[in-house]
């Protein structure tokens, strides 16, 4: 039984190590950014070649690596937006009279490569893991892709609370896109859909008596609690950045003390100077 | 602690970040990957590859059930579709067979539910794998009836 905590650390730490990781890589200097993608290109490349091999394993190992995999894949498309790799056609502002379809057509516009890069990287994993879309790295994978995507329409459907903070400075013109609501209409669906799923997987689990199955909808299942507490926290009055605060820069005031940090940390601190320099 | 003491401006306040988020983004690191291995590790006992003897020629992972009436069915493990129903007071060998597996994973505390493996090597060798325990049955070894009472389960996967 204890596995299935474990399964659950596994899952949250890593999405939390691999969010963590993302968002400091894009919180370094911008010079490190070329070959940081480069890099991470390579993984990403790796993984896909392994693919094959990973999903064919029936262990928990391999539910393991799968989980890892679709991570991986994720984290590439993730960085490549958010350090400005894969984008878009555009990276105008909303206007500010933008009717909601007008604001979905020119805010897809910001994002289109990214998000043809999401599909394309799904239809790769689903031909190249074993049992195609019925793998746990498909699985994960499909999850992350919902969930981004479910809140996306629902940032632009308009959320009362969203951390502008997390955007990178060269990616602050997507606030624009943002509405503030304190509700919206598909909000209520996706976590109706997502707790429905969350019940379909968790059933899945019982059903099965192979241990490796089990823990791979274990893990399928924190993922989609995970996507479901994020959605949560859009409404929530109190915000999710305070997960992720420890991840981000610090921004006591507002976006200019951002490019301030953004530019001290340009040159790695050493902390004693710095001090002394202030002072 | 110390932080506050040094910090009498806001300005120093992101120094400290940095470094701070650095060390949770590795820590976070060293939190996955210990559940990753007590995660691998505390599931040990399952060997579910093959060992390689010659090329498998057909593999599945099979769930027997025991029914009320006294009948045992076969259902594949990883599809769960029924492959064979064996009434009650048929098939003696094969509920020979899973008897003394059963018997062992009781001796070893292990769970009775999950699966044997069976597997056709192209050197004509049929074998019944445990996972739990890892115990073998080389079916050859028991004549052509008991090895076709085995060998129907994998080939009814290819109708």
């Amino acid at each position: 039984m204890h596995e299935f905590w474990i399964a659950i650390v596994v899952a949250v730490a890593g999405w939390w190590f691999f969010t963590g990781l993302i968002l400091w890589c894009v919180h370094l200097p911008r010079r490190y950014h070329d070959s940081l993608f480069r890099a991470a290109s390579v993984i990403f490349i790796a993984a896909l070649a392994l693919t094959p091999w990973i999903t064919s394993q029936k262990t928990v190992a391999g539910v393991i690596m799968s989980f890892t995999l679709a991570l991986v894949l994720w984290g590439w498309l993730e960085l490549g937006y958010l350090i400005d790799k894969v984008g878009g056609l555009h990276k105008r502002e909303c206007p500010p009279d933008a009717s909601l379809l007008q604001r979905f057509r020119e805010g897809l516009g910001t994002c289109i490569y990214h998000e043809l890069g999401v599909v394309v990287t799904g239809l790769l994993l689903s031909v190249l893991a074993h049992d195609g879309t019925r793998s746990i790295a498909f699985w994960i994978y499909a999850t992350l892709w919902l969930m981004r995507w479910s809140s996306k329409l629902n940032l632009i459907l308009g959320v009362r609370n969203y951390n502008r903070d997390w955007l990178p400075t060269s990616l602050q013109y997507v606030d624009s896109y943002i509405q503030r609501r304190n509700m919206n209409v598909l909000f209520p669906i996706s976590i109706v859909l997502s707790i429905w799923v969350l019940v379909r997987v968790v059933d899945a689990a019982h059903a099965s008596v192979l241990i490796d199955v089990q823990i791979g909808y274990t893990l399928v299942a924190t993922v989609v609690t995970l996507g479901a507490l994020e959605h949560l926290f859009l409404m929530l009055p109190i915000g999710e950045g305070r997960l992720w605060e420890w991840a981000s820069p610090q921004k006591p005031t507002s976006g200019i003390a951002a490019l301030n940090l953004d530019e001290q940390s340009e040159a790695p601190p050493i902390v004693g100077k710095q001090f002394q320099a202030d002072t | 602690m110390q932080s506050h003491t040094v910090n009498s401006g806001p300005s120093k306040r992101p120094v400290r970040r940095v470094d701070d988020r650095l060390m949770f983004v590795i820590m976070a690191g060293l939190l996955f990957v210990v559940a990753v291995i007590s995660l691998a590790t505390s599931t040990q006992t399952i060997v579910l590859a093959p060992k390689p003897d010659g090329e498998v020629v057909e593999y599945r992972r099979l769930q027997f059930v025991d029914l009320s009436d006294g009948g045992v069915s076969a259902f594949d493990a990883d599809s769960l579709d029924l492959v064979a129903h064996v009434s009650s007071g048929e098939g003696s060998f094969l509920r020979g067979v899973l008897r003394s597996l059963v018997r062992a994973r009781t001796a070893q505390g292990l769970s009775h539910q999950s699966a044997f493996e069976l597997t056709l090597y192209a050197d004509g060798r049929l074998i019944l794998l445990d996972p739990e325990t890892s115990q073998t049955i080389d079916l050859v070894a028991f004549g052509p009836t008991n090895f076709n009472a085995f060998r129907q389960l994998l080939s009814d996967a290819q109708r």
